[in-house]
């Protein structure tokens, strides 16, 4: 196993993350399909905020599970290892950190003992007029400056002390350019990831929109991150919207988001799953045959990568 | 301070495509509501120039339809091209989302029964399929379990006669037109004929079970079942109210 990264220190936590292979990311079309499709998948990817009501800080029955998705959930977990993809972090706030949403991912980790856990390079909450926080409902991308890393980093310890697994952020999509960052985004991971003990979830087909939508070299950019830190990798389709590509999970994953799996699976020494994931409202275009289609092309992926994982 | 400022300028301006607009044609005026640094002043007024943050601002409007569009579709429907105009003008007055789908379709169609009230909003059918669409999302976020068991462990105290309730779980429902028709329409996109005959329909919905069971009633029982509801219903025989509680109707 090849677990030093370029600055020659051993990137903590990856011995004891087990290897998973395949996964799938939950939605609502699903149920049936991973019941009888177990085989076609190594292990389910969540997002726990779909699986309870938020009544909303400071409440103290706040959060509320929804219990027919708590059903299949609970029957795919004694089949199979769930890794949690979190989306109401909103680690790059400047605001306050929701101390009580990392008390919910908790408890969720007690009960389903993810190996890992990951959220999103990005923020969703701001403080409105009101001076409550509010949903951006977008997550809005950061600018890659050193102020937000030391921000993110800091966040990051606060995660991995509260839930002692790795905790992975994802790359973003991002359709504006913030001039004058003081660092490019390969360079911004991995200073993240060297500075704190945070993972990266490299989500290919985000770098593919925003290579494509901003003219850049997917293929450069992987070659220029430190990809021992990547322990999970996304790819997706999407679609036209508003006269760029945008990352709307629609359907099946686009040829060139193939070719960089192809591409990045041989490279990433410490990769421990890859999942695909789509909007529930195109499973009936995309079909079971469809959905099935896609994790077997991603299983012979996965097949092809660096030997040693 | 700045780096909130900064977000927050990000965000209204994503919200507000006439923000946008204001930014570009006079940039103090909307910059100088923020504490921001000049770094940041000068990376708004670029990227309100970018075609990106045309995408944004259309992305913000999607998401903030999409849960009322996949929570109350055949209220989108009847809506029709009214929608985008009646969404905009209740994100003017609910700026600040949690994007919890339950909450922010209870608030929208709180505004749409003002708006219907008020007579700005005048769409045949609405109120009785909103208010439908709404009975079984109910439904959908209710711990059925937790409230059949509840129920259960309440049996066994001693009930006082005065007070019958309506099953947490069943939802009566006041149609002015053939509910059978119109929903059947609406479950195939075709709008209802306006001169679908009007008269006195109630629909039972029983959320007991996982699939919600869903049937016409007889009017008497109808207007019966609402003032039970409503805490108004006349006093009952106990034979009646037993009738009730056995047939899992009431509590």
């Amino acid at each position: 196993m090849t677990n030093s990264n370029e600055s020659g220190m051993v990137p903590d936590g990856f011995a004891s993350v087990p290897t998973l292979g395949v996964g799938l990311l939950y939605n609502a079309a699903l149920p049936d399909f991973v019941r009888s499709h177990l085989d076609g998948f190594d292990y389910l990817s969540i997002t726990p905020d779909l699986f309870w009501l938020d009544r909303g800080p400071g409440r103290p029955d706040r959060y509320e599970e929804l219990e027919s998705w708590i059903e299949t959930l609970d029957w795919v977990a004694s089949n199979r290892p769930i890794v949690s993809h979190n989306i109401g972090l909103s680690i790059g706030t400047a605001g306050t950190l929701d101390v009580a949403y990392l008390d919910q991912i908790e408890r969720f980790y007690n009960r389903y003992k993810f190996p890992w856990h990951s959220d999103h390079l990005s923020f969703a909450q701001v403080r409105g007029a009101s001076g409550n926080d509010h949903n951006t409902a977008l997550a809005v991308p950061i600018p890659y400056d050193q102020e937000m890393l030391q921000l993110v980093a800091g966040r990051v310890g606060l995660v991995k002390e509260k839930i002692p697994i790795p905790f992975l952020l994802e790359n973003s999509v991002y359709f504006v350019d913030f001039p004058e960052q003081d660092m490019s985004e390969p360079e911004f991971l991995n200073q993240l990831t060297q500075t704190s003990r945070c993972r990266l979830l490299l989500d290919l087909h985000n770098l593919y929109t925003n290579a494509r939508n901003h003219g850049f070299d997917a293929f450069k950019f992987i070659d220029q991150l430190d990809l021992s830190s990547v322990m999970e990798i996304h790819i997706a389709g999407g679609d036209e919207f508003a006269g760029m590509y945008t990352d709307s999970h629609a359907g099946p994953c686009p040829e060139p988001v193939w070719e960089l799996l192809d591409y990045a699976v041989t490279r990433t020494p410490n990769l421990r799953g890859i999942t695909f994931e789509f909007h529930f409202s195109y499973y009936p275009l995309m079909g079971e045959r469809g959905c099935r289609a896609q994790l077997d092309r991603a299983r012979a992926a996965w097949a092809r990568r660096t030997s040693g994982n | 301070m700045t780096m909130e400022a900064f977000q927050k300028a990000m965000c209204d301006l994503i919200a507000s495509p006439d923000l946008c607009l204001t930014l570009m044609q006079s940039p103090e005026q909307v910059l100088d509501c923020y504490d921001l640094s000049d770094r940041d002043r000068r990376r708004l007024v670029e990227v309100v120039q970018q075609p990106g943050m045309i995408v944004n601002c259309s992305l913000y409007r999607a998401n903030r339809l999409s849960p009322i569009i996949n929570l109350i579709p055949h209220t989108c429907f009847l809506l029709g091209d009214a929608l985008l105009d009646e969404a905009t003008e209740f994100w003017k007055g609910f700026k600040e989302t949690r994007m919890q789908f339950h909450d922010e379709v209870k608030l929208f169609a709180d505004f749409l029964r003002q708006r219907l009230e008020s007579g700005l909003l005048q769409v045949p059918m609405l109120a009785e399929v909103l208010e439908y669409e709404l009975a079984l999302n109910e439904f959908r976020y209710t711990p059925r379990l937790e409230v059949l068991a509840q129920l259960d462990l309440s049996k066994s105290a001693p009930r006082e006669s005065t007070s019958l309730q309506l099953h947490p779980l069943i939802r009566v429902l006041l149609f002015r037109h053939d509910p059978r028709r119109v929903l059947e329409l609406l479950e195939e996109r075709r709008a209802p004929p306006h001169e679908l005959a009007e008269g006195e329909f109630w629909l039972l919905l029983d959320g007991k079970s996982e699939d919600v069971e869903i049937k016409l009633i007889d009017p008497g029982f109808g207007r019966l079942l609402k003032s039970i509801a409503a805490g108004t219903a006349p006093t009952l025989g106990e034979a009646d109210v037993e009738l009730l509680i056995e047939s899992g109707l009431c509590h």
